[in-house]
């Protein structure tokens, strides 16, 4: 019997790769956020530009005449770059997936190499027995089929990459000089137009869902560029897509106020402008943190930018993570002396949120710091005196949580944590508005609202209310507990812009505390290794500090992990005494809680 | 007698403009900024050339807007000087329209 052998070929080599897609993403998003100025230039051409302050009837006259073609001009510039920037950005996506691909068929082509190189070898000489020749025919042959497609997987990749050098080459040709700008784009009606048109005119966010996705890619690429401010804050769109609007308003925010010098800005330019830094600075934060598990640094997702909001204080929520995909999901909602210059400490906190999840197991999350309401802060800190800052913050941010859920159609896990005040305004969006969150975290409380009776009022199950207040934080004891009046604590010897704060909220009446044990809820332990010996304001700060109890079990609750959560005795009010708190006894751990 | 010029108009009209300069100029920086380093060789030439195009777009666009401030300014003050002639307001008025940013 004869059997033939055929050695696999030497598969051919992987070409040399090195395109970078995110710095391709990068440059695409800069030439979309440039597009935007020359829509705004567009639309101020065609609107206050005319209204030049010109009575003499020839002079205006001619003022707008003049006007009409640089409007058009500037429309057709904004158009033209916006395609390019699109065919930019697709591009780069496309490059990031062709990275992936080279990657494996580099990979394969090497271990293909070695197997052809060890079967040549294997039949010089040829064995002599026929079913070790059987066997060798049989690698042979399959290490030849491999090889083949490898080298049609290669061919694939090949066409792949340069079908898409020929779409961006070709988008960028098409616009190089003003006349071909002209010729293609002017008097062309932007695709935003009749996108905004269409839109719902409600809130309802599972509206605004499906009037987003009945688009086409083509409009609602439009609608980021043209309409940032509308795409990035309007709840029920999706948070990738909120991002990149968010991410054109802050850029060019960025660009625009940085050109004006600082000794001519206006006052709003320059509360926009200090804004937008916060917001960029915060940005960075996260996007040069990394995960302790991967290694690898975390994206950043701009859910709202709204600079000039609340007289200036401003509103902004970013979150570390993938808000549209990621399994847990946690909203963090902070409180006293908040306003969008405090974004990044806030941005450390969810930080440091995403990163103990990772460590304790989480492999999709998303944690994003909401400073979404009027907190109490500078001028307004008076407005913590009452629960009206608080019950209008939780109206928002059951907004906020209920376009979370709209813009989802999975079934993900929603932790709604509120700190200080901001905890007040949590527990008031589950009372008052109850949106779709499945879990609820109080840190250092002052009180669950008028509206909260008990952990159960908060429409989620007292099981999944979950406190964490550390014994000795001075915030922490100024809920109702029991028959003692809040305001019997001695706030008066406070001092300092946050101990004034936390004067006025001693006499607030800001609602239960929900570490006692009338309230109901599951109180964690929340204590810090450098505990205070009395009440004060330092311990009111740490609860996201890394290598505290209360952030490990905040990252258990994030996760699900319910087992996981070390419980803690509850504040009691014995008729004899004042409250009592066992976790002041307890000499406070220190977990790990990114492995450093 | 009547002015022929709403001066505050002018003025408002004019530094908006002026803003639009400085945005245009802001863009035009942006763009310049782009990096050609991600892109495969074949692309990256032909980027540079993209981004040395607009540049000079944004910035040309930027030019034209100043323009556009100096001569609504500039026709402000000439048809202001024919009515100072008749009126004080006018006269009062051509302090008014000058240059802010």
């Amino acid at each position: 019997m004869t059997i033939t052998i055929s050695l696999p070929p030497t598969p051919n080599e992987t070409p040399e790769f090195d395109a970078d897609g995110e710095k391709v993403q990068d440059a695409g998003t800069t030439l979309r956020t440039s597009s935007s100025i020359f829509d705004d230039h567009g639309s101020f051409v065609g609107g206050k530009a005319k209204d030049s302050g010109l009575l003499d009837g020839q002079a205006a006259a001619a003022y707008v005449q003049a006007l009409s073609p640089i409007g058009r001009h500037a429309d057709a510039c904004s158009l033209a770059l916006r395609a390019a920037a699109n065919a930019v950005l697709g591009h780069g996506d496309e490059l990031v997936d062709l990275a992936k691909r080279h990657q494996q068929l580099r990979s394969d082509r090497e271990h293909l190499a070695r197997e052809a190189a060890a079967l040549a070898s294997r039949a010089n000489p040829l064995p002599t027995d026929e079913a070790e020749l059987q066997r060798l025919k049989a690698d042979c042959d399959r290490c030849t089929s491999q090889i083949e497609a490898y080298e049609s997987d290669l061919v694939r990749w090949t066409e792949d990459l340069k079908a898409s050098e020929d779409k961006v080459t070709a988008a960028l040709r098409g616009a190089m000089t003003e006349t071909q700008i002209d010729q293609t784009y002017a008097g062309v009606a932007d695709p935003a137009d009749a996108a905004r048109d269409s839109m719902p005119s409600g809130k309802d966010p599972k509206a605004v869902k499906a009037w987003w996705d009945g688009l086409t890619e083509e409009q609602r690429a439009a609608l980021i560029a043209a309409d940032p401010e509308i795409v990035g804050n309007t709840d029920g769109i999706p948070a990738a897509d909120r991002s990149a609007a968010n991410t054109v308003s802050l850029d060019r925010d960025l660009a625009e106020l940085g050109a004006i010098p600082e000794d001519q800005r206006t006052d709003d330019e320059q509360t926009r402008y200090d804004n937008a830094k916060a917001a960029d600075v915060a940005r960075d934060k996260i996007e040069r943190s990394k995960d302790p598990m991967t290694n690898e640094h975390y994206e950043a997702q701009v859910y709202i930018y709204d600079p000039m909001a609340f007289g200036g204080d401003g509103r902004v929520a970013m979150a570390v993570g993938d808000l549209d995909t990621a399994r847990n999901v946690s909203v963090s909602v902070p409180g006293l002396t908040t306003d969008m210059e405090s974004a990044q400490s806030n941005a450390e906190n969810v930080i440091n949120l995403h990163q103990a999840a990772s460590f304790e197991g989480g492999t999709s999350t998303a944690t994003m710091f909401w400073i979404g309401y009027d907190a109490p802060s500078g001028a307004d800190s008076a407005g913590v005196a009452t629960e009206g800052m608080a019950a209008a913050g939780g109206e928002r941010l059951a907004d906020t949580l209920d376009g979370l859920n709209a813009m989802r159609s999975d079934d993900f896990h929603l932790t709604a944590i509120g700190h200080s005040y901001g905890s007040t305004t949590v527990a008031h969006a589950m009372t008052d508005h109850h949106p779709g969150a499945d879990d609820v975290v109080l840190l250092g409380s002052p009180g669950a609202g008028d509206d909260a009776d008990s952990a159960d009022d908060l429409g989620v199950g007292s099981g999944h209310v979950f406190v964490g207040t550390n014994s000795e934080d001075l915030v922490g004891r100024l809920g109702q507990t029991g028959w003692v009046s809040p305001a019997a604590i001695g706030a008066g010897v406070l001092t300092g812009p946050l101990g004034g704060v936390v004067a006025q909220m001693a006499g607030a009446g800001l609602g239960h505390n929900p570490a006692e044990d009338d309230f109901g809820a599951v109180r964690f332990q929340a204590e810090s290794t450098s505990r205070g010996s009395i009440p004060n304001i330092d311990d009111h700060v740490k609860y996201y500090d890394h290598d505290t109890e209360s952030l490990a079990n905040m990252a258990h609750i994030v996760n699900g992990q319910y087992d996981d959560v070390v419980r803690a005795g509850q504040v009691h009010d014995p008729w004899y005494r004042g409250p009592v708190d066992p976790e002041s006894d307890r000499t406070p751990t220190s977990p790990d809680t990114d492995g450093s | 007698m009547t002015l022929h010029v709403e001066p505050a108009k002018v003025r408002s009209t004019a530094a908006a403009w002026d803003t639009e300069n400085l945005h245009l100029t802001a863009a035009a920086k942006q763009i310049k900024a782009v990096g050609t380093g991600g892109f495969t060789p074949t692309v990256a030439s032909l980027v540079g050339r993209f981004v040395e195009a607009w540049e000079a777009i944004a910035t040309r666009s930027a030019s034209a807007s100043e323009s556009q401030a100096d001569g609504l300014r500039s026709t402000a003050i000439d048809i202001l000087q024919t009515d100072a002639k008749t009126d004080i307001n006018a006269s009062l008025a051509l302090s008014s329209i000058k240059e802010i940013r």
